[in-house]
């Protein structure tokens, strides 16, 4: 059993509080994502974990046991660096046995099991080779495979992929999730790619400024964002946001901002009726605005109106820039749209998908307040 | 054949004489930026170099006012003189016992310095000074720490209970008086190098170590020592022609004695152009001094030049 808690931890450089209060339980076996944007604490938070940086208040327990004075070698983890950190004067079979060497394990036990991990990440041909005579793809594998012999109860993955091109960024994220499949270990990543959290992570934990924003299933945290801030971060193209009033009348709960006017759906209107006549962010992704010519059927107060600024064919579907009012909106729509540039198009908003946020800072969701 | 008519390769293809041609332009502009440093290089060092050799085989001092070819002459003489061999001897013992404790210290300095410990700056500016400050300079300072009856060194010995050394006067010691002098001399420059050479190792290597399970010595063992070999066969080579060229300090604080016991090859060389004006036999040192040098480059380059690890591949 290796569960991870954080308890209340802090880590200050100097006056700079890095990583504020956080506090979060990593159950076993679970893939935990650290997400956020540069700077948000995160892979300080790992490297405490690590061992490498000190815990400035509260503790960190790993299977049970607080290991905030424990040496990284004592804490049963196993670390993939962001540059690989492969020794470039070794062979790929010494880098991974480094490890073992230093733990004092037999000879024979170093060679089964470097030749165990280098099967299972299909790299048992680059025994023998050096880290410079390896793809990048490949060195990712070898920086995994030193990781895997040593058998940690957790691994920590410090933005492993980002130096991949995209393409076998894609191939690499699979074979990660299958790699946890099989080893059935705790895994804490850390990425800055919303794209990476959302696909990987059965556990996703978004930061910034060194604090938990929400945390949670990926998919509960992309329907139910607790802010503005997660909302904007999860989710690709981001969703859009404008300033609206929340307006009562004849009974109707309407959201009413620049060039629109759109109403909120029964459903809701519960949950947002104690905030009519405040000043809010109404938040509607991209995917949840159609093109008129491709609904069948839909309520006619939800269309919107606006002129087509930018179209960005991505093939599966178009990216479009309209101008609603004075904010640009981003739209995804279907590849087959006759949207023109310059020309006005009709959307269709998917008032049940919508979120409204607080208008002062920290913008939680209205949902949640 | 006519004249000028190109001939074709077979199988067709742009004939060889039209390639420079059009290549040519650019190609010659290019080498004419260099042109300036060759110049110079010509001027001051391959024409020295030849013209010294040429002299190494000619008989040319006091009494041979002309130079007046000998053959190997000049290099006989050398090989039958006693103080030849001893100027030698204290050349290689110089080297040997100065370079290895300069490059292992000023390793270990720059690591410290570069692991950030406390009066980092201090440590950078206290080592490099001496590399600063003017050899003249610094031997006149060294010659007073030596100082028999007012030297430092021996006060300081003398508190301990120790007896006081002629330092500089004593054939046993003037020799590991100059190599201490000349260790402290370079010691700073070396780090400096050092310090630059550690830029280029990823730090997560030691953080993968680490978490590994190495202690310092040993991550420095696994990691620095390999990786700053690039840096080390640098450091080698110009300690190395830097030690063999140690002058200054023994001209100023020693004048090669007593007895010889401190000469090194070139103030021999001098003390034979300048003080015996025996021009040949000081050319004929001259040419076994850049024949040492130049073997001991090749050597090092080929024992370590293909072993060594570039960080940066």
């Amino acid at each position: 059993m290796a569960d991870v808690i954080f308890n209340h931890v802090n880590k200050r450089f100097g006056d700079f509080l890095a990583v504020k209060d956080f506090n979060y339980h990593i159950e076993d076996k679970t893939f935990v994502v650290l997400v956020g944007p540069s700077g948000c604490g995160k892979s300080t938070t790992l490297r405490m974990l690590a061992g490498l940086e000190k815990v400035s208040e509260g503790t960190i327990e790993i299977g049970g046991r607080v290991v905030n004075q424990v040496h990284p070698k004592d804490r049963d983890i196993a670390m993939v660096f962001q540059n690989y950190a492969l020794y470039p004067h070794m062979t790929v079979y010494k880098n991974m046995a480094f490890g073992l060497q230093l733990r004092r394990f037999k000879s024979p036990e170093i060679d089964r099991r470097v030749r165990e991990a280098a099967e299972i990440l299909e790299i048992s041909d680059l025994l023998s080779r050096k880290p410079r005579e390896l793809s990048g793809g490949q060195r990712q594998r070898v920086a995994v495979g030193r990781a895997i012999v040593r058998k940690p109860a957790v691994f920590l993955f410090d933005e492993p992929l980002s130096n991949l091109d995209a393409k076998l960024r894609v191939q690499m994220r699979g074979e990660v999730l299958k790699l946890h499949h099989r080893l059935q270990t705790t895994i804490i990543y850390v990425t800055h790619d919303q794209i990476e959290a959302m696909t990987m992570g059965s556990k996703i934990v978004i930061m910034n400024k060194g604090m938990i924003m929400q945390a949670g299933k990926p998919i509960d945290v992309y329907d139910r964002p607790d802010n503005m801030f997660v909302a904007g971060f999860i989710g690709s193209p981001a969703m859009n946001f404008l300033e609206a009033t929340l307006v009562r009348n004849n009974g109707a709960l309407w959201i009413e901002g620049g060039g629109f006017r759109l109403p909120v759906p029964p459903s809701k209107v519960d949950h947002y009726a104690p905030h009519h006549g405040k000043k809010c962010y109404f938040g509607i992704r991209p995917e949840h605005l159609y093109d008129v010519d491709f609904i069948k059927e839909y309520e006619p107060h939800s269309v919107i109106k606006a002129k087509v600024e930018l179209i960005e064919p991505v093939g599966s579907f178009v990216i479009l820039q309209i101008l609603l009012g004075k904010a640009t909106v981003v739209a995804q729509v279907d590849s087959h749209t006759r949207a023109a540039l310059g020309r006005e198009i009709q959307l269709v908003a998917d008032m049940d998908k919508m979120h409204l946020f607080a208008s002062e800072a920290p913008n939680p969701s209205l949902n949640t307040l | 054949m006519l004249k000028g008519v190109p001939i074709l390769p077979r199988g067709g293809g742009t004939p060889h004489s039209l390639k420079l041609m059009k290549e040519s332009p650019e190609k010659y502009r290019n080498y004419m930026f260099l042109v300036p440093g060759m110049f110079f290089l010509l001027l001051f060092t391959y024409l020295p170099i030849m013209w010294s050799t040429w002299l190494s085989f000619n008989r040319w001092n006091l009494l041979s006012p002309q130079p007046k070819w000998c053959g190997v002459e000049n290099f006989l003489k050398l090989w039958n003189h006693d103080v030849f061999w001893l100027v030698m001897k204290n050349s290689f013992f110089f080297v040997t016992v100065s370079i290895f404790p300069t490059m292992f210290l000023a390793l270990v300095f720059a690591i410290l310095i570069d692991e950030r410990v406390k009066g980092r700056v201090y440590y950078i500016y206290s080592l490099f000074y001496p590399t600063l400050i003017p050899m003249a300079a610094a031997a006149m300072l060294w010659v007073y720490i030596y100082s028999p009856n007012l030297g430092v060194l021996n006060i300081v010995l003398s508190k301990f209970g120790l007896p006081k050394l002629g330092w500089l006067g004593s054939s046993q010691t003037s020799i590991w008086a100059l190599i201490i002098m000349t260790f402290w001399k370079n010691l700073g420059f070396f780090m400096l190098i050092y310090l630059a050479g550690l830029q280029n190792v990823n730090r997560e290597l030691y953080e993968a170590a680490y978490i590994d399970g190495a202690g310092w010595w040993r991550r420095h063992l696994a990691i620095t020592f390999p990786l700053v070999g690039p840096t080390s066969l640098f450091v080698l080579i110009v300690a190395i022609i830097l030690t063999f060229r140690v002058f200054d300090q023994i001209h100023l604080m020693t004048e090669g004695g007593p007895g010889n016991s401190s000469n090194v090859i070139v103030y021999y060389i001098y003390e034979n152009g300048f003080k015996f004006f025996d021009w040949g036999i000081a050319s004929a040192l001259t040419t076994i001094l850049v024949v040492i040098l130049l073997f001991l480059t090749l050597l090092i380059f080929g024992l370590f030049g293909k072993r060594i690890t570039y960080t940066a591949d």
